[in-house]
């Protein structure tokens, strides 16, 4: 009997745990009281300040794919896979839907002129087939990335351009790999003249 | 002049981002309730917009007696030269004017919970249906024998941005090649805690800048750990080695009294003296919250973690750096999560709504050398009336990584656009 008591004693205790996680689990959080948050780096509604990307109006979708990709780890990152593992999968789902609601805003910025029109050759010799209209097309694999921060832009091609670095796509790898790093400035400032 | 395309141009966009809403506010003559804010920090004055972005309806006041807001977080960089005090200054003129926030540059001297009022310097009373109060910390002076205000005169505390943080950079200017500065951090909890650690980095570097490579920065510690800690001392070690030296308190750490006219320190076994002395003192809410009785024993308040409501006192809701808030941190990202959500509950609770479940995230950016970035993150939500992190997710950033160099330069350009990003959320 006391052999059994521990085990038993434990199934229960682990039960009754489990019960009252369910029963703490109140109401999931509104869009708002989750996507908020978000907004201390990434600016009111998504609208960010360089070079923290912005990300009012990306597609549903591709929202949903990159915050899972950061939560288990596909993506590396320096903080965004730290805090997406705090949500669950719907809760990703309704914040990818409350920054996909505001509508695509170009910033201003500066850029280079000569650097654009090198980006602009560059694109269309190697990225066109995916980015479509000079960056601005999206859908669940494919990011807007006309009208983005170019700093932002920048970071994430050395990421793929970094060696040994672990990408979660290996098309982009196999196209970035052989770049200079011009050449990712001259994209960079192409994909974000575009609006 | 003020014009709106001007604080959308600071930003970089050229036109108008969902404020559209928010100008079309200004005729608004009837008000559904009315909310005042107490205190226009990263608390407060996040509360007053975002209730205006929810709510139309609902008439703000925000009471603040600076004209404007001084930004501690990121003040640290004024002491290395690497940003001026004017970079961290904003205006309250973007809330009133593109939000419809009324401001008021006063003092609130007193506040009647009974009767739902707030009576200001000028004598004049303002009546609430709610109240928020967002007042920041205030200093436990003579918590350590000798220092008062007039001690943070000769030995500042820079704990507040402003004056203090330009007299702790000027007397950097004198401190001898071999010299010795002091910074004395405080117990839990207080405000901005990696905050007294990265200032230790950050004035090594302006030491190590001005060929003063002999001198030392030392920390005399009342705790026996601090945030980040692991990262810090490698942060030390690869820019500064043997500059900074942390004292915990078992190591006699713990200063018990100062004296300002000898610049000296004294510990339970020791007493020293520094070329310049940097006293971050014990802590506690800021000064109208214990007026108001909305402190409890400890000297913060306690709130139901649901809607930020003083738990002493009815209608009044109390965020930011003054509250208890379970796990959270006092730290700038957390009093601007709370007021969002706070802004929330208190807009249900006008509507009679049920007020919604909460969630929240802290992000703490530390930089500890110039273009070398540290953080720590954290989501929250609330289980059993407690606010808890959730399990498996935050941290700090990770101590090894082939990637190390620049993943610190990316944190560090990160935190300055946090800065920004957080700022423009909060005043622009």
């Amino acid at each position: 009997m006391s052999r059994l008591r521990g085990p038993v004693t434990t199934l229960v205790a682990g039960l009754v745990a489990g019960l009252t996680c369910v029963a703490a689990q109140a109401e999931p959080p509104s869009a708002p009281n989750l996507s908020n948050n978000c907004a201390g780096c990434h600016g009111t509604n998504g609208y960010s300040a360089k070079p923290m990307p912005i990300i009012a109006g990306l597609s549903q979708p591709y929202f949903s794919r990159v915050l899972r990709q950061f939560k288990n780890g596909e993506r590396p990152s320096t903080i965004m896979g730290r805090l997406a593992k705090g949500y669950t999968d719907a809760e990703i789902d309704d914040i990818a839907a409350f920054f996909s609601s505001q509508i695509w805003k170009s910033p201003e910025q500066e850029l280079d002129p000569a650097k654009i029109e090198k980006g602009r050759k560059i694109h269309e010799e190697k990225c066109a087939t995916c980015h479509r209209d000079n960056g601005r097309f999206q859908n669940a694999e494919t990011p807007r990335i006309a009208g983005q921060w170019s700093r932002y832009l920048e970071f994430v091609l050395q990421e793929y351009w970094r060696v040994g670095r672990k990408m979660p796509n290996r098309f982009m790898t196999i196209v970035v790999q052989p770049l200079t790093s011009s050449d990712i400035s001259a994209l960079s400032h192409f994909y974000a003249s575009m609006k | 002049m003020l014009t709106r395309r001007r604080f959308l141009a600071a930003l970089g966009y050229s036109a108008g981002l969902g404020l559209a809403s928010a100008t079309a506010l200004a005729g608004e003559a009837r008000y559904k309730a009315r909310v005042v804010i107490v205190g226009g920090g990263y608390g407060g004055a996040t509360t007053a917009k975002y209730l205006r972005l929810a709510d139309p309806h609902v008439e703000v006041f925000l009471i603040e007696k600076d004209p404007e807001y001084i930004s501690c977080a990121l003040s640290n960089e004024v002491l290395a030269d690497e940003r001026t005090l004017e970079s961290l200054t904003f205006s309250y003129d973007a809330l009133s004017a593109f939000y419809g926030v009324k401001m008021v540059q006063d003092e609130v001297t007193e506040i009647d919970p009974v009767n739902r009022k707030v009576k200001i310097a000028a004598g004049v009373e303002l009546a609430y249906d709610r109240l928020v109060v967002s007042p920041g910390i205030a200093f436990r002076w003579g918590a350590i024998e000798g220092y008062d205000e007039a001690a943070s005169q000769i030995m500042p505390h820079a704990w507040f941005a402003g004056e203090q943080t330009r007299l702790l950079r000027s007397q950097l200017d004198d401190v001898p090649a071999d010299g010795k500065v002091f910074i004395v951090a405080p117990p839990n909890p207080y405000k901005c805690p990696p905050g007294p650690y990265e200032r230790a980095g950050l004035i090594a570097h302006l030491l190590w800048q001005h060929n003063k490579r002999q001198a030392k920065v030392i920390i005399l510690d009342a705790k026996e750990n601090f945030a980040k800690k692991s990262l810090f001392l490698r942060a030390w070690e690869e820019h500064y080695p043997g500059m900074v030296e942390w004292v915990p308190g078992s190591k006699d750490g713990r200063v018990l009294a100062v004296d300002p006219q000898r610049r000296t320190l004294k510990t339970e076994f020791d007493e020293h003296r520094g070329d310049v002395v940097n006293v971050i003192p014990p802590q506690k809410a800021g000064r109208i919250a214990e007026v108001a009785g909305l402190t409890d024993g400890s000297g913060w308040c306690p709130v139901d973690p649901r809607t930020f409501e003083s738990r002493l006192q009815d209608d009044i809701h109390v965020i930011g750096d003054a509250c208890i808030a379970g796990a959270m941190p006092k730290s700038a990202y957390a009093a601007n999560s709370q007021g969002k959500n706070c802004a929330l509950a208190i807009q249900a609770l006008i509507n009679d709504n049920p007020p919604p479940e909460p969630s929240f995230v802290n992000t703490c950016y530390s930089i500890p050398a110039p273009g070398y970035g540290i953080s720590v993150a954290a989501v929250y939500r609330l289980r059993d009336g407690e606010i808890v992190a959730v399990e498996g997710a935050g941290g700090v950033s990770p101590l090894e990584g082939s990637d190390w160099d620049w993943e610190r330069e990316m944190e560090a350009a990160y935190a300055r656009s946090w800065f920004v990003n957080i700022t423009s959320d909060i005043f622009l």
